[in-house]
């Protein structure tokens, strides 16, 4: 096994392309293999073809929601151990609540700073 | 030829002459949207390091390149907080573009110029820049106010609270803008927000209970309290309200009081606040009301709250006076 197949794979989903790209450009810097998707079915058909360590998404996505995405990883026997960790401006307490009904390991709100964003990558990961 | 003919012919040519040149328009401003695309594309590298490492962007950028990641570092700081958030600040501040957009809120002739400076200046995200924005909430212009409002909101700048208050009160912005801004600063406006409540306007009193009412505490209710005998109403109604939130058991007897107030409003506010304190002892006065009281709201408020409090009791004092509003209160009180 080669270096780069240990690099735990990240799916990042967000419609927002600015901020596909911060966390992108972040996640790689710190050592990730990091793949894109600009919407809630595409990232869910990357998740099936590349089966990825943990999986970044924003909630309000077209065509799939952030909340209905992680429920279909969650149903799908293949990607249900997939760590979910969700990304978004909704802030109030019963998203949060929402969210971690659904499936997510962990929320994280909009503005976010980034470091803290790895700090809880690593941590959902060496949870697994 | 007749005239017809000829002013068919001219109509035409008049035609064809405005489709080519919007027809040139649209693709000239796609040839510039594509360009802006490709000279933003160029400096993404350069934006990205600035942002994670600090790392300068190159010196020698032509006015343009300054300008696309000037705008793109904007939109970055949106999204970001923290130490990388402040990478972009110290570069603005390097570069003088946070002075330069100040002078041009403050300055500038056009209303959307003057705007775009307010709403730059909030996603630029500099506390420094928040006396400006203040000022601003005084422009002529209801645009560069309304973006005024929501940087500061931005900024979390406590030292706005007042002014922001005042705002809203004198109609120069959205009031749920406003609000919305006033929240963003959180409990650190409460000092502001506390001075505000001898304030002459009753309008200015009342915003600024409502705000301590949702960000304030306990040791807020004996202000709140004495806000309860305020000669206006409105006063009164945000005082009623916010010791449903922030008050206890010694404001009671206040708001039992207030659920004889002569205006509607102040006592469908003490029955909302008496329903969120769920004490026993309010309990008489609230079915007395959703049974008599002459206003549809305060009699529904009142047995709203009586159904929060005991729905048992409730359900059996519906059944025996026949109120509709106990009634509905009871069922809705056990569907939640």
């Amino acid at each position: 096994m080669t270096d780069a197949d240990k690099t735990p794979t990240i799916l990042v989903a967000d419609d927002e392309e600015d901020v596909r790209e911060l966390v992108t450009y972040r996640l790689t810097r710190s050592g990730y293999n990091v793949i894109g998707a600009g919407d809630g079915l595409e990232a869910l058909e990357l998740a099936a073809e590349r089966t990825p360590d943990l999986m970044v998404l924003d909630v309000m996505m077209p065509k799939l929601d952030g909340y209905e995405l992680t429920r279909r990883v969650r149903a799908e026997e293949a990607l249900r151990s997939i760590p979910v960790i969700l990304l978004t401006a909704r802030s109030q307490e019963t998203d949060v609540d929402r969210g971690f009904e659904v499936g997510a390991d962990d929320y994280l709100k909009k503005p976010f700073n980034p470091d803290e964003l790895v700090a809880r990558v690593r941590a959902v990961l060496g949870r697994r | 030829m007749s005239v017809l003919v000829i002013a068919a012919l001219a109509l035409s040519a008049c035609s064809i002459a405005m489709l080519a040149v919007l027809v040139t328009r649209r693709w000239e401003l796609a040839r510039r949207a594509r360009h802006r695309r490709q000279v933003e594309d160029r400096l993404k590298q350069a934006a990205l390091e600035l942002l994670h490492g600090g790392v300068e962007p190159p010196a020698e950028l032509s006015v343009e390149e300054k300008e696309t990641l000037a705008d793109l570092l904007g939109r970055y700081a949106r999204t970001v907080r923290g130490p990388t958030h402040d990478h972009i600040v110290a570069y603005f501040a390097r570069e003088g573009l946070i002075g330069r957009e100040v002078t041009v809120m403050a300055r500038a002739r056009q209303p959307w110029r003057r705007a775009t400076a307010a709403f730059r200046l909030g996603d630029i995200g500099s506390v420094d820049a928040a006396p400006a924005l203040v000022e601003a909430l005084r422009d002529k212009d209801r645009y560069v106010r309304i973006a005024a409002v929501r940087s500061l909101g931005r900024l979390r700048a406590p030292e706005a609270g007042a002014a922001l208050v005042a705002a809203g009160a004198e109609g120069r912005a959205p009031e749920g803008l406003v609000r919305w801004a006033l929240l963003q600063l959180g409990p650190p406006a409460l000092p502001e927000l506390r001075s505000l409540l001898s304030s002459p306007s009753d309008r200015e009193r009342a915003a600024a209970l409502q705000l301590i009412g949702l960000l304030g505490g306990p040791s807020d209710a004996g202000e709140a309290e004495s806000r309860m005998r305020d000669s206006s109403s409105l006063v009164r109604t945000q005082a009623a309200r916010a010791l449903g939130r922030v008050g206890g058991e010694r404001n009671l007897p206040s708001l039992l009081a207030a659920l004889e107030d002569r205006i509607p409003a102040v006592r469908a506010a003490a029955a909302i606040s008496l329903g969120y304190l769920r004490d026993p002892i309010a309990l008489d006065a609230l079915t007395q009301h959703a049974e008599g009281d002459p206003v549809f709201d305060v009699a529904r408020e009142s047995a709203r709250a009586a159904a929060k409090i005991d729905r048992q009791a409730s359900a059996a004092r519906a059944r025996a006076s026949d109120s509709e509003h106990l009634r509905e209160a009871v069922d809705l009180a056990g569907i939640r």
